[in-house]
């Protein structure tokens, strides 16, 4: 049972905030404990330790908080890349 | 190449153990340290803090009885023989970042103490966690040359040629052209220095992590993948606390002068599971990037301490209850790390920010 979710953008090097090169979902649980995920490439979503790292120092990528609409977006468009169905 | 790139210690550019390292290991207070963190804590935490409590009610004289607790108190001894200043008594006057009426800021004077009790928790996590149960990478069917840090991330023999191939080429940029330079920019100031520079090359195995992570999670070629690498070089500045501010703000100005640009510097400082101020700079002519971080010996020194619980929350094989267990572990250190005065004014940069605002 999840109690919260909070989306990131990820923006690195060679994108920007208004296009993202990936996001990721930080999942707490009520029971304690919680789970970073990014959707892949895969069109799955995957164990990440993307955030932890940057919370560690890691200056690869920034992380941006964004909504879950806008998470849901992110996910739309590398899903349209991956399959070549681009809608835009 | 005549590089050395060590695997095992992946993401440690600052104080590495003093096993592999002999910029920290040529000192009576490491090797005291280390012969701490060598031993098995055989006490339950109550009883340790117990004899702790005895032996500084008896004005510094272990209480301890037996062979055992003896041999335990081996941590203390150490802490004894250790320079007085690190055991001088805090002000409680004082602020975080203040010196005291010593002239040494309160939690710096703790600070010995709370690596020591930080270690001797590390020791029981391992008690509770030991590496050697955990389960190894099967690489039974993979092919020879490819490379594979758990049952997702792989790569395969032609990516994993490529990445080495890639890193043996940022090896010489980095022994041609950007250390030296920042060799001249440590000689500029003889009260700090680079510390952890035989670590400067990130290890092979952790490239390769963020490598497929880059590939997999965010779409990136290899070739991205590598060029976007910010830390495959890796250096750390290290200061006295009292002139920490100064000296961070004088060696960007001399990393500029000597041509490097800078992408990104964050300030940790107010962050709860690291401390320190990271930056990203590049090599114009190359376009290679590389890693500066600014660390006060008693940050670098927290950083070894939890070094092996990000690198085991790295791994996605801890369960929630042992990742919020490595979590603690590393705010509790963190927790213990004196602000250098000034170190909070140093504000964040990116270039990318500053290129948008114009």
């Amino acid at each position: 049972m999840t109690d919260k979710v909070t989306y990131y953008a990820i923006v690195d090097g060679l994108s920007s905030r208004a296009q993202p090169a990936g996001v990721l979902r930080r999942v707490y649980f009520e029971s304690g404990g919680r789970r970073d995920e990014a959707f892949s490439r895969d069109l799955v979503w995957k164990h990440t330790s993307l955030l932890v790292s940057a919370e560690r120092g890691d200056l690869q990528n920034e992380f941006i908080e964004i909504t879950e609409e806008e998470a849901n977006e992110i996910v739309e468009r590398i899903r349209a890349k991956v399959t070549g169905a681009s809608n835009t | 190449m005549g590089i050395d790139r060590p695997d095992d210690d992946a993401d440690l550019p600052a104080n590495e153990p003093a096993d592999n390292s002999g910029d920290v290991a040529d000192t009576p207070a490491h090797d005291a340290s280390q012969a701490r963190r060598d031993q098995i804590e055989p006490r339950d935490h109550q009883e340790y803090y117990d004899q702790l409590r005895a032996r500084d009610a008896s004005g510094g004289r272990a209480t301890s009885e037996g062979a055992d607790a003896g041999k335990a108190d081996a941590a203390v001894v150490a802490r004894e023989q250790a320079p007085s200043r690190e055991r001088s008594e805090p002000d409680p006057q004082s602020k975080a970042g203040e010196p005291a009426e010593n002239g040494q800021d309160p939690q710096a004077a703790k600070w010995p103490d709370n690596a020591e009790v930080s270690r001797w928790m590390w020791g029981k996590y391992l008690e509770k966690w030991p590496p050697e149960e955990r389960p190894p990478v099967d690489t039974s069917d993979d092919p020879t040359g490819s490379w594979r840090a758990d049952s997702a991330r792989y790569l395969s023999p032609a990516d994993n040629a490529e990445v080495e191939q890639d890193c043996d080429a940022i090896a010489d940029r980095e022994e041609k052209i950007i250390s030296p330079r920042l060799r001249e920019v440590e000689s500029s100031d003889p009260d700090r220095r680079l510390i952890g520079f035989d670590h400067r090359l990130k290890g092979l195995d952790r490239v390769k992590e963020k490598v497929y992570d880059d590939m997999d999670l965010l779409g990136r070629s290899l070739r991205e993948a590598i060029s976007l690498l910010p830390d495959a070089i890796r250096y750390t500045f290290e200061y006295d606390e009292a002139r920490y501010a100064q000296g961070v703000t004088a060696d960007i100005a001399r990393m500029k002068e000597q041509g490097f640009k800078l992408e990104v510097l964050k300030n940790f400082w107010s962050d709860d599971q690291y401390k320190g101020i990271n930056s990203r700079w590049i090599e114009p002519v190359t376009g290679q990037r590389f890693e500066m971080q600014f660390h006060t010996s008693i940050s670098a020194e927290a950083k070894e301490i939890t070094h092996k619980a990000y690198e085991r929350l790295r791994t996605h094989q801890a369960d929630p209850f042992e990742e919020l267990v490595l979590e603690a572990f590393q705010r509790k250190v963190s927790a213990d790390i004196p602000v250098p005065s000034g170190a909070a004014d140093i504000s964040d940069y990116s270039e990318r920010e500053e290129r948008h605002d114009r």
